[in-house]
């Protein structure tokens, strides 16, 4: 399924009412009801407009949800921190301590060949995550950017991906990183595009998601 | 810089974490205008009223001016508009020391590490704590150690003392017998001396944790060099079975004799009830979840120095909460109010870890994260009477219990949340009793049944059985450690000792209890044992 929509609250809509409408049921390891599609792909065609405002809207709940200073954090922050089992930023700044994939690839390269396709950054690491028991690995596993007419454009595959809960922190973290190479490499932003190849919504949160108020 | 903004700057300095609004700013800063302000507006003369209103707009505008200034250095940032347009201001910078400088001029703005904004309420009324506020986010309040066999007590020591900075309540040797077993007397002695000394120093605990079972001949001299010193900050945890009881009888009565002379407290953790560490601290018990110190004794043991065992803590005193609030709704809200504020100091501590626990993180490398796996926060309990309860049926263990399962509840969904985010963190919140050494001044006098043991017959009257099962009650409840303490008075024999820790051990479910002899007249000497 593909959706395109201009902003991210509108992408956001459409994608959790297909979701609702489409997906079908299944229980998860920690026996939580769940909602799911498989390889949903959701494009929002300017993300500048509004990447915050979704966060703003997940703090109406009565949950806390991570400010918008943490999310950042763990997208820039180049130290592996001990407390947490992974950090995006580690992996993408200084992918087990051997590569910065920005700064030493992406960046250059694209500034070296506007038209490359080889701008990818890669989260998933098979020689530390894809252990049986280990169920603490990344869901975003890679980022890809392309220049089209003069504006940079980012692909994001995630595996799994809670698209009520964790779909507004993912979009607010990729446009980040988006934002920082636009600039390094002086071009404007441009659109955004998650393939989920799990998307889905957890039975506990339909209640919330009818009750917001956009 | 200039004189309004510094003058803006001190204004924010002493107010760090509040938001400020223009009409407090302008009194603050032109004040003399603006009382030449305030009497025109009290004219009657419309010619007044309207020269009042042309002033106040330019005070706006010229502090508008400076405040622009200062948002585009981020130094402030405008933290809500309300209706009218009114702008409130907040400082833009983390927690920690801001150091503003231009020119020759320096301003430190020292901004705590610290959201209150959920318990503020509870706080103002002396009914929550933070244990040790200052320090309650950039140290942990305990730590556990572990002792290998082929440990060497200096190179312990060394790593103790590291690790001594970074906590605000205790520190637990476990298995310390695999030191005491292989070291000679005066390293033995040197070093518990070293760590009085560092212990005094700092204000924190040392609990030492010994297996009876695995002790040898070295245990008598430290039990005599230790009860002679009587150390104030440390504490021996003595992990028994019932089985070993008549097996290392000659130990206990060791132990019963030297402290009880000493009014040394007698701690002891039921092996048989709980695998996991049980220690003391000022603020109250220290324990580790069941399955998850399985998991660490399988997987994890020998990779780190050892575990972190609580993060940060919050006290509630349970009589004051219930003399001004009275429905379980307000309870339950509370205890949530306190999640919500340990999940926010564990945000904080999470950003800064690289900077604050930095030597810890050396000690445990290549597997620091290791060292983080199973630590919890801590919601204590102070002032509830529980026995006074339950015969008045109150219901608090209800209360207790459903406020626990809120508090599981918002652990699993923030957790949930955090990791869908790319952030995998770990909030986990046990609840455990409060010691009176949490904090002198908040606890006031304790109010709370005592039990007091003359004889080893008391424990068949129904009056102390009764009270046992209510504090087993308790340990069920307290999944973060409770410690009944038996007050034993009058002259005991061998018998008796050994009688009494048989019934404590196999009788009832009491993972940990302690022996105060606060109230023994004279000596005790066991010697028709020995």
């Amino acid at each position: 399924m593909n959706i395109e929509e201009k902003t991210c609250i509108d992408a956001w809509k459409k994608s959790l009412n297909y979701i609702i409408d489409n997906g079908i049921d299944f229980v998860d390891l920690d026996k939580r009801q769940c909602r799911e599609v498989l390889n949903l792909i959701v494009t929002i065609t300017e993300p500048e407009k509004d990447n915050d405002k979704l966060i703003d809207l997940m703090k109406r709940f009565e949950w806390i949800y991570p400010s918008c200073e943490e999310l950042t954090a763990v997208m820039f922050n180049k130290e592996d921190s001990a407390t947490y089992e992974y950090s995006y930023g580690p992996r993408i700044f200084n992918f087990f301590g051997k590569k910065d994939q920005v700064n030493d690839f992406v960046i250059p390269l694209l500034k070296n060949d506007r038209n490359s396709r080889r701008a990818i950054i890669s989260l998933f690491n098979p020689s530390s995550d894809s252990e049986i028991l280990n169920k603490n690995i990344p869901s975003l596993m890679l980022i890809h950017f392309k220049i089209i007419e003069n504006k940079l454009n980012c692909t994001c595959v995630i595996r799994s991906n809670d698209c009520f809960i964790g779909w507004p922190g993912n979009i607010y973290q990729i446009y980040s990183l988006q934002k920082y190479v636009a600039e390094k490499i002086n071009i404007e932003t441009g659109s955004i595009a998650t393939i989920s190849c799990s998307a889905h919504i957890f039975h506990e949160h339909f209640e919330n998601i009818k009750d917001i108020k956009y | 810089m200039r004189n309004t903004e510094e003058v803006i700057l001190n204004l924010f300095k002493n107010n760090s974490t509040k938001e400020l609004n223009t009409d407090f700013l302008i009194k603050e800063i032109y004040s003399k205008d603006y009382a030449l302000i305030e009497n025109l507006l009290e004219s009657s003369e419309k010619t007044n009223l309207k020269e009042s209103k042309r002033k106040k707009f330019q005070l706006h505008r010229k502090l508008l001016y400076y405040l622009k200034k200062l948002i585009e250095g981020n130094i402030i940032k405008v933290s809500k508009i309300m209706e009218k347009g009114e702008k409130y201001f907040i400082l833009a910078t983390g927690e920690g020391d801001t150091i503003i400088e231009k020119g020759y001029k320096k301003i430190i703005i020292t901004k705590p590490a610290i959201t209150s904004t959920y318990i503020e309420q509870y706080e103002s009324k002396d009914i929550i704590k933070k244990y040790e506020e200052e320090s309650w986010i950039n140290r942990f309040n305990s730590i556990l150690l572990e002792c290998f066999k082929n440990d060497d007590i200096h190179q312990k020591y060394i790593t103790l003392n590291e690790c001594l900075i970074n906590i605000n309540d205790t520190l637990a040797l476990n298995d310390f017998e695999n030191i005491l077993n292989n070291t000679t007397d005066s390293s033995i002695k040197d070093f518990i001396d070293k760590i009085i000394k560092d212990t005094e120093t700092t204000s924190n605990n040392i609990s030492i944790i010994i297996n009876i079972d695995k002790v040898n001949n070295n245990i008598y001299e430290f039990i005599n060099y230790y009860a002679k010193l009587n150390p104030k900050n440390i504490n021996i945890i003595f992990n028994v079975s019932n089985k070993d009881i008549s097996k290392y009888a000659k130990i206990i009565l060791q132990i019963f004799e030297k402290f009880s002379d000493s009014k040394i407290k007698i701690n002891f953790k039921n092996k048989d009830l709980s695998s996991a560490p049980y220690f003391k601290g000022r603020a109250g018990i220290y324990n580790f979840n069941e399955e998850e110190w399985e998991i660490y004794s399988k997987k994890f043991k020998g990779k780190t120095i050892g575990l972190n065992c609580a993060q940060s803590q919050i006290a509630i005193n349970i009589n004051k909460f219930f003399d001004k609030y009275h429905t379980d709704t307000e309870f339950r809200q509370a205890i949530l109010n306190i999640a919500k504020t340990l999940l926010v100091a564990n945000t904080i501590q999470r950003r800064k870890s690289n900077e604050y626990f930095r030597n810890i993180n050396r000690l445990n490398s290549p597997n620091p994260s290791d060292f983080y796996k199973f630590s919890r926060n801590y919601i204590r309990f102070w002032n509830y009477d529980w026995h006074k309860d339950i015969l008045e049926n109150n219901n608090l263990f209800e209360r207790i219990k459903s406020a626990k399962e809120i508090v599981d509840n918002f652990c699993y969904s923030e957790e949930t949340i955090f990791k869908s985010c790319g952030i995998p963190i770990r909030l986990k919140i046990a609840f455990s009793s409060a010691f009176k050494g949490y904090d002198d001044k908040f606890m006031g006098e304790r109010d709370y049944k005592k039990i007091t043991i003359n004889k080893t017959e008391d424990y068949y009257n129904d009056e102390v059985k009764t009270f046992l099962q209510t504090r087993e009650k308790m340990f069920e409840i307290f999944d973060g450690g409770d410690r009944l303490r038996i007050f034993r008075k009058n002259d005991f024999t061998t018998t008796d000792i050994l009688h009494e820790l048989s019934i404590l051990l196999s009788a009832y479910k009491l993972p940990f209890f302690t022996y105060d002899f606060s109230g023994l007249k004279g000596t005790v000497k066991l010697t028709n044992f020995m």
